[in-house]
């Protein structure tokens, strides 16, 4: 171990918390080798360095927000304590609103990673399953559009990356000539990431029909067991055809209260 | 259900029913808790008392309150608090010394007003700082302001935003350099703890000087002007100010002004962000690690020795 610290491959947090965490997701699969390929494709193999990035810009993001949030952001500023009545430009969002921009940044590659995964879920080449996750494929499309539906939000999400925090505006007769448009950041980053609640949506519900099909249930370890039932819970196993938005919407509001209500409370 | 919080419910039964002081319930709680705490000084509550309607809606918001209100003194405030406050209904309460602080400020700014010129308080507002205001008009001045500010437009803001705005003003007004009066603090808090939330429309804000319109039309409900979510129903700020037995805000000297300045709507969507974002990332590697079983993948590359 002290050889080990010694050499730090590559020791960023971020990235090192990933790997730890997917390591111990996966410590008791027996679905994991199967394949047999010598190397996995990015969207696998990359997973802790792309995930670890965005890790460490969040973890930039909260410490800074948790200083904004006990500020004073009023002008002009009352001090008592020194009987002084004080101009300055505490309201001014420069700080937040380029962290939101940094947010969007941060995520969406993590969507790209998804739908890359999604193709090598619904592509037989890869996956060694059915056309689209689908017994009868021809007769049946079966997830053949989770992958459009999930490039299309991928897609909106790069368009809002653009960063709204180096525009400006001159208002009030040129007195006040800076802006941040912070909020335009912040409702961006909020759609991106609602966005990437719902492809997130998409892969879990393709997967678990992979495991499905695969007949590979059993195997699979307790953490993805749980995560299968809870997709499960809501979306039954595709037999064929059917309207697939619905279980998308139903699949994305139950991971997003599930997930955010154990992160917040 | 605890002995001690079946304890609280009793001690607190009496106050809301028959001393019709507007002492928050968890103050009383804590009052419970500190035994030697000085006693709220009570001309710092200003409202008439919560209108129970039904015993049921009384234990929930009971209940609440003590399991998880969120205590603010303008120091502690965390990302996790203000999801849970705005997405989640928590209960807030500002501390007692922290009132005490916004007291002291609010009586220093009425005295230096009387010998100084001060931006927004006895002046115009943006370029028109040049404009001396009189004493006898500063009150219509920051009322003209926050009416002449509620200029945003476009789609409502979702609740959770506006709410995450109001506390984090709330936690702002509450260090105590703003020189609001304790009443209006007041106000805000019974509006996140009645689930009293002002329809803002989107568009509009700049991010400096912070979020002036939407801010303001948080202000502008607060005057019983606009309109309102009231729990889950949209209906004007007069009407749900009426049901919950509030008075309306006529804004004091500065008082428009240190509502409607400040970066807490953008604040509000980047607190939701981070949240939803930790959340997600969580989601994301249990989904992927079940795309990799369902592929049956080998997991070379998360061997300890690439990520150290």
């Amino acid at each position: 171990m002290a050889q080990r610290m010694d050499t730090r491959i590559r020791p960023i947090p971020g990235q090192v918390a990933v790997a730890q965490n997917m390591r111990r997701k996966l410590q008791d699969s027996k679905a994991i080798g199967r394949n047999k390929r010598v190397q996995e494709a990015y969207s696998i193999r990359c997973i802790p360095q792309v995930h670890g990035a965005a890790l460490e810009s969040l973890e930039f993001c909260e410490r800074l927000l948790n200083i904004e949030i006990n500020s004073v952001s009023d002008n002009p500023l009352i001090v008592p304590e020194e009987e002084l009545i004080l101009s300055g430009g505490n309201f001014h969002a420069q700080p937040i609103a380029m962290l939101l921009d940094l947010l969007p940044i941060s995520l969406t590659p993590l969507g790209a990673l998804c739908e890359r995964r999604l193709e090598r879920l619904l592509n037989p080449a890869f996956s060694g399953l059915p056309a689209y996750l689908t017994s009868q494929s021809g007769l049946n499309s079966g997830y053949m559009l989770a992958q459009y539906t999930a490039a299309s939000l991928v897609s909106e999400n790069r368009v809002l990356c653009h960063p709204a925090s180096v525009d400006t505006a001159i208002v009030s007769n040129g007195q006040e000539d800076h802006a941040s448009m912070g909020l335009l950041a912040g409702k961006k980053a909020l759609k991106a990431i609602e966005n990437l609640w719902r492809i997130c949506a998409i892969e879990a519900l393709c997967a678990s029909q992979a495991v499905d099909l695969a007949s590979i249930e059993q195997k699979l370890g307790g953490n993805s067991r749980a995560l299968y039932e809870r997709v499960r819970s809501v979306a039954p196993k595709l037999e064929k055809d059917q309207v697939l938005s619905e279980q998308f919407e139903a699949l994305y509001k139950k991971l997003f209260e599930h997930y955010t209500r154990a992160q917040a409370l | 259900m605890s002995i001690t919080a079946l304890i609280h419910i009793l001690f607190q039964l009496p106050i809301k029913g028959f001393c019709g002081a507007n002492l928050a319930l968890t103050q009383n709680w804590k009052l419970f808790k500190k035994p030697h705490t000085t006693l709220i000084n009570t001309k710092l509550n200003t409202y008439k008392p919560l209108a129970i309607s039904s015993l049921k809606t009384f234990a929930n918001h009971t209940r609440a309150n003590l399991k998880d209100t969120v205590f603010l003194d303008g120091n502690s405030l965390t990302v996790q608090q203000v999801y849970k406050v705005a997405c989640f209904g928590v209960k807030v309460v500002v501390e007692q010394n922290a009132l005490e602080k916004v007291e002291k400020c609010h009586d220093y700014l009425l005295k230096a007003l009387k010998n100084k010129t001060i931006y927004g308080v006895n002046t115009g507002f943006g370029s028109l700082a040049t404009t001396r205001i009189s004493d006898s008009d500063a009150s219509q001045l920051q009322e003209n302001m926050i009416r002449s500010h509620s200029a945003a437009v476009g789609s409502p803001l979702p609740k959770e935003v506006v709410r995450a705005a109001m506390l984090l003003r709330l936690n702002t007004l509450a260090k105590g350099y703003s020189g609001v009066r304790v009443a209006t603090l007041r106000l805000l808090e019974e509006f996140l703890n009645r689930e009293i939330t002002p329809v803002v429309p989107e568009t509009g804000s700049l991010g400096a000087s912070g979020d002036l319109a939407q801010l303001a039309h948080i202000a502008l409900a607060m005057m019983g002007e606009g309109y309102v979510y009231h729990k889950e129903e949209i209906v004007p700020s007069r009407v749900a100010l009426e049901r919950e037995a509030l008075n309306a805000f006529k804004p004091a000297p500065k008082e428009g002004l240190a509502l409607v300045n400040g970066t807490q709507m953008t604040v509000a969507t980047a607190c939701l962000c981070v949240i939803r974002a930790k959340a997600l990332l969580s989601a994301l590697e249990d989904v992927a690690c079940l795309t990799i079983e369902a592929l049956g993948a080998s997991t070379e590359w998360l061997n300890e020795w690439i990520h150290a």
